[in-house]
């Protein structure tokens, strides 16, 4: 054991290629370079940290041979080290969450980078910090939330190929006792091996992509610890109610708020919505991100919760959902966290039912179960939320049968006076041959989907016109809330409990960072429908609602792929089907290719190599004593020479076959033939020789 | 050949696999990102099908040489097909020296490049061929591929010689005048053979006064050597690696010196160059030796056939690896009236054969 330490610790000679120190410092500033980008380090240190790791890769180049006065510098980058270690520690403890580890962790990391930076005598040095230099990558690829990222990532990998090559060959030559000349005499080993790495750039690529593209990207739901900030401060007080800094109330704004996240959602509000970024989600499975709960149904608008209703859900983070409003049955868990680049309103965006909150501030509930905070969202707000989304299958929810809402409810029941009896009746017409309250909900959907227009600037509904009767037997044109609405209204018409929620829809997710990149544009209006013991399901007649569970669509990029390209191809003309079918066939042959390249190979030479083209007599018979010896479960091995072989079958043949091996060898690797009479006598004595293997027991 | 990922590509993988789990633990979708390019550095190496088996591979050896002397030994990698060679480890295990290995640049189709290396001969023997294995992890050390190709190339390493002036050669009675053993020695002997130029070291009364008288030059008188009996050396049994060398040795140390002493000398024993060698010359002698291979056989029948070629007048000097394998042979020689020696090399006791050596 101590033997194998100080083998393991014993003096290595030196790196003398500079291009291997060059490929490794580049990595590894790149790595800094990557932690400043993404805010994990300041621009001061990373130039600070880029200066001392050119000034430590000198000096161990310079000095990498073994001096007396070593002990010293190594004396020096162990007090660094304690030093960094301390600070580390240090900075642990003022901490707000596990997840902000990471920064401390990155500034340790750099640290280290830099104090051996400054001992790098050897190969093996050079290698450590090639690999430790992933880590940096590493913390600066669980920060990064966008594109920019891949730069650095490509950077990145063309020095570590760079490196990776480099140091194969510095291994090369000093494992062996030099480099053989060609035709030119020129000593091999100065060349820079630029073609190698080219070369071998396109496979790494390629093989790279196959496999991010198949790898299950299931991001967990699990969670060790969630981040969760205010970031620059508190935002404006919202003094109680709800504060949407998006525009006056009454019309939509044209910029970045969406004015539906209020106290009332006015169904003749009109407007466009930019596509800025207003927040990034990170979360374990797509899903809608509901901001506020709707209730009350007037004839014009939806109004939320009663502003004095909202009561507090705890002291401190985490704060819990009230166990009264939860939904049971089959669940599926999503972890999300939310980076938010614009004001906000003062909601608690989450996906379905948010069990579990981390905000940096006082959260409350208002009446109808939305989550509220006391003051808007500024930028740099980051919170974290455990939701759960109900997965019940539709057949499942098929099985419940229709029940009276109980009486916390009623809300959800409620309609105005003024609604026109012909909603009603609409409603049960659509729904005549619905027998459940689930395939209601889908009647109403598909009549929606079917029969209405999806447009932002739908009519406005003349004063004293109920806008949802103004929707489904006037204008027949109408966006989300419009849509929701009807579907609510027509709902609750029933006797099943619905309600109207906003928030934003899912958004783009960014397939590289795995972030969702929420834009102004998506803010959406959709419905709710309560099921007995099961509680909320998400319904929307204008929008493909996630499911809670997506399977292997969801997880595996490249099965998400082909999944879209078949929804898109579901309605395309017979020539892009076909197109697209030879496309895909081509694909799917150099995909076989690519595994036969990969794997083929292999299963050939777990074969015997077949015998050589013109093999002589001897060497046939030589083959056939090679089988006897196979069959008797002493095959000839892989590394065994013809001479090794019958040696070490003497005991068939005492020493008579000597001069048959001497034949072999002549026929095989001679460079003249045998004569015609020792080729006979040598097959004699191999076919001699092969009866004796296969007859001795 | 053989494709193996390398250790260095194990703990590779290990690292992509652990961004997996961080990047599925924390949500970090550029981890995935980062770990398939980790891992595309190592699944890269199955898909660069290295094509080792196309390259030749040539040595180049002197003739001969003998157990620890250093000989160049040239060893040339060609590139015949029409794709690039990669970068690789050429390692030579030609069966007469310690392996070595270079290593050898990228080729280009129709390149060759070449390296001389200095090796020692360690042991005994005649080697015809042996393989050399063609190494590459290119580019990234990380997926080694392997070809073993049998070359093709003679080297005789002569045994050890020692000195052996100690060493009393068994004698027969001489046979007078049999021409087949006589020798024309200046001075000694009795039978007139005649005259011939004065060399340097000759002595002055071998000088023919009437020879140099008539031709102006100074001229000897020769006269033949009495007739030496042959040393048949017979290398009957060797068995043991130990045993084996050792009495190669002696044997080739007492031919040679059987040499010096004017004594023809028959080589008997079962080797790469049969088992007869008659009339050997030093350099047959060293051959015959440097052949010699482990065997059981106790060759009464060589001795018999030396005896048939040499009448009683030869001497015998019988090697062997253990005691009493060559008890047979003796007997067959002594019945014949020869004399005869047998040397023993016992498993870990040379105590007979290191005796010989003065």
């Amino acid at each position: 054991m101590i033997e194998a330490i100080k083998r393991a610790n014993a003096p290595r000679p030196p790196e003398d290629s500079l291009a291997l120190r060059a490929a490794v410092l580049g990595a590894v500033v790149t790595g800094t370079a990557a932690l400043s980008s993404v805010g994990a380090v300041s621009l001061t240190l990373t130039v600070v940290v880029t200066m001392l790791l050119l000034g430590g890769y000198a000096f161990s180049y310079v000095y990498r041979r073994p001096t007396s006065w070593k002990w010293v510098v190594k004396v020096f980058l162990t007090l660094g080290a304690v030093a960094a270690l301390v600070h580390f520690f240090g900075e642990l403890k003022t901490l707000q969450t596990v997840d902000e580890a990471r920064f401390p962790l990155a500034t340790l990391f750099l640290a280290v980078q830099v104090l051996h930076g400054f001992d790098l005598p050897a190969r093996k040095d050079l290698n450590f910090s090639l690999g430790s230099s992933l880590a940096l990558m590493a913390i600066a690829g669980t920060l990064s939330q966008d594109g920019g990222y891949g730069f650095y990532l490509v950077a990145y990998f063309g020095f570590v190929m760079g490196a990776l090559t480099l140091s194969h060959r510095s291994e090369l030559g000093s494992a062996t006792a030099g480099w053989m000349t060609t035709a030119g005499g020129r000593p091999s080993e100065a060349r820079f091996p630029w073609r190698d790495i080219g070369r071998a750039a396109i496979p790494v690529a390629l093989s790279g992509a196959l496999i991010f593209m198949v790898m299950p990207q299931s991001v967990a739901s699990q969670y060790f610890a969630l981040p969760f900030s205010l970031g620059p401060g508190v935002g404006s007080d919202a003094g109680g109610g709800i504060m949407n800094p998006g525009g006056e109330s009454g019309g939509r704004s044209s910029g970045l708020g969406y004015f539906g996240i209020d106290d009332r959602m006015d169904l003749s509000a009109r407007g466009g919505l930019g596509d800025d970024l207003v927040m990034r989600v990170r979360s374990s499975a797509p899903a809608m991100w509901k901001g506020i709960v709707f209730g009350e149904y007037d004839g014009r608008s939806w109004q939320g919760a009663d502003e004095d209703a909202a009561i507090a859900v705890g002291d401190a983070p985490p704060y819990q959902y009230p166990v009264a409003l939860r939904s049971l049955g089959p669940r599926t868990r999503v972890t999300q966290t939310y980076y938010i680049e614009t004001e906000h309103p003062n909601v608690i965006f989450a996906a379905g039912q948010p069990d579990t909150v981390w905000y940096d501030g006082g959260v409350t509930i208002d009446g109808l179960g939305g989550l509220r905070t006391a003051s808007t969202l500024t930028p740099g707000t980051v919170y974290s939320v455990v939701s759960s989304r109900g997965s019940a299958s539709y057949d499942e929810l098929r099985t419940l049968p229709h029940e009276t809402a109980p009486e916390h409810l009623a809300p959800f029941l409620q309609l105005p006076d003024s609604l026109p009896e012909r909603v009603e009746r609409l409603a049960r017409s659509i729904t005549r041959d619905a027998t459940t309250d689930l395939d209601k909900v889908l009647a109403i959907e598909d009549y929606l989907a079917d029969n209405y227009e999806y447009e932002l600037d739908s009519p406005v509904p003349p004063p004293g016109r109920d806008a949802v009767d103004h929707f489904l037997f006037d204008t027949d044109v109408g966006f989300c809330e419009q849509f929701a609405s009807a579907t609510a209204v027509m709902l609750r018409s029933l006797g099943i409990p619905a309600r109207v929620v906003a928030g934003y829809a899912v958004g783009d997710r960014n397939t590289f960072s795995g972030y969702y990149d929420v834009h102004a544009s998506d803010a959406h209006a959709w419905v709710e429908v309560w099921f007995p013991k099961y509680g909320w399901y998400e319904f929307d007649p204008t929008f493909d609602i996630p499911a809670a569970d997506g399977g292997l669509e969801r997880s595996i990029p490249l099965v998400g792929a082909i999944a879209a390209v078949m929804r898109a191809l579901r309605d395309a003309g017979p020539v892009v089907k076909a197109v697209a079918g030879v496309v895909g066939t081509g694909l799917a042959l150099a995909l076989l290719w690519f595994l036969w390249r990969a794997v083929g190979p292999r299963r050939v030479r777990r074969g015997r190599a077949p015998l050589p083209a013109g093999a002589g007599p001897v060497t046939t018979a030589f083959r056939r004593f090679e089988d006897a010896l196979a069959a008797r479960g002493e095959p000839r091995l892989p590394a065994e020479t013809a001479g090794e072989v019958v040696a070490r079958t003497a005991r068939f043949h005492g020493e008579r076959s000597r001069a048959a091996l001497r034949v072999f060898e002549a026929e095989r690797y001679g460079p003249l033939p045998p004569g015609d009479d020792e080729v006979e006598a040598a097959v004699e004595e191999l076919d001699r020789l092969s009866r004796a293997v296969k007859e001795t027991p | 050949m053989t494709r193996r990922p390398t250790t260095k590509a194990g703990i590779i993988a290990a690292v992509g696999a652990l961004l997996v789990v961080v990047g599925t633990t924390a949500q970090a979708g550029w981890l995935f990102v980062l770990s398939a390019g980790v891992l595309g550095l190592v699944a890269s190496g199955l898909v660069q099908w290295h094509r080792l088996a196309a390259a030749t591979v040539t040595r180049a050896l002197p003739a001969r040489t003998a157990v620890g002397e250093s000989v160049t030994a040239g060893l040339s990698v060609h590139n015949p097909s029409h794709k690039r060679l990669p970068v690789m480890r050429v390692a030579d295990s030609f069966p007469a020296f310690d392996e070595a290995a270079v290593a050898c640049e990228s080729m280009p189709p129709g390149a060759t490049a070449a390296a001389e290396l200095e090796r020692v001969a360690l042991r005994r023997g005649v080697f015809t061929s042996g393989d050399v294995l063609l190494t590459t992890a290119a580019p990234f050390g990380l997926m080694r591929t392997r070809k073993t190709v049998a070359v093709a190339s003679r080297l005789i390493v002569h045994p050890v010689v020692e000195e052996v002036h100690g060493f009393p050669l068994p004698e027969t009675a001489a046979v007078g005048s049999d021409e087949a053993f006589a020798m024309a020695r200046s001075g000694s002997g009795e039978v007139f053979a005649g005259v011939r130029d004065y060399r340097p070291g000759d002595q002055r009364r071998w000088i023919h006064w009437r020879t140099t008288a008539r031709t102006g030059r100074l001229a000897v008188r020769e006269h033949e050597e009495p007739a030496r009996s042959p040393i048949v050396l017979v290398v009957a049994g060797l068995r043991g690696d130990d045993g084996t060398e050792r009495v190669a040795t002696v044997a080739a140390s007492v031919g040679l010196h059987a040499l010096e002493q004017g004594r023809p000398v028959h080589c008997v024993g079962r080797g790469y160059f049969g088992e007869h060698v008659e009339n050997a010359t030093r350099l047959d002698v060293l051959d015959w030796a440097a052949g010699l291979e482990p065997s059981d056989t106790t060759l009464e029948d060589g001795v018999t056939a030396a005896l048939r070629r040499w009448g009683r007048r030869c001497s015998f000097v019988l090697f062997e690896s253990e005691h009493g394998i060559a008890d047979a042979a003796a007997e067959v020689a002594r019945r014949r009236g020869a004399d005869v020696k047998v040397l023993v090399a016992c498993d870990g006791n040379h105590e007979h054969l290191d005796g010989v050596a003065s």
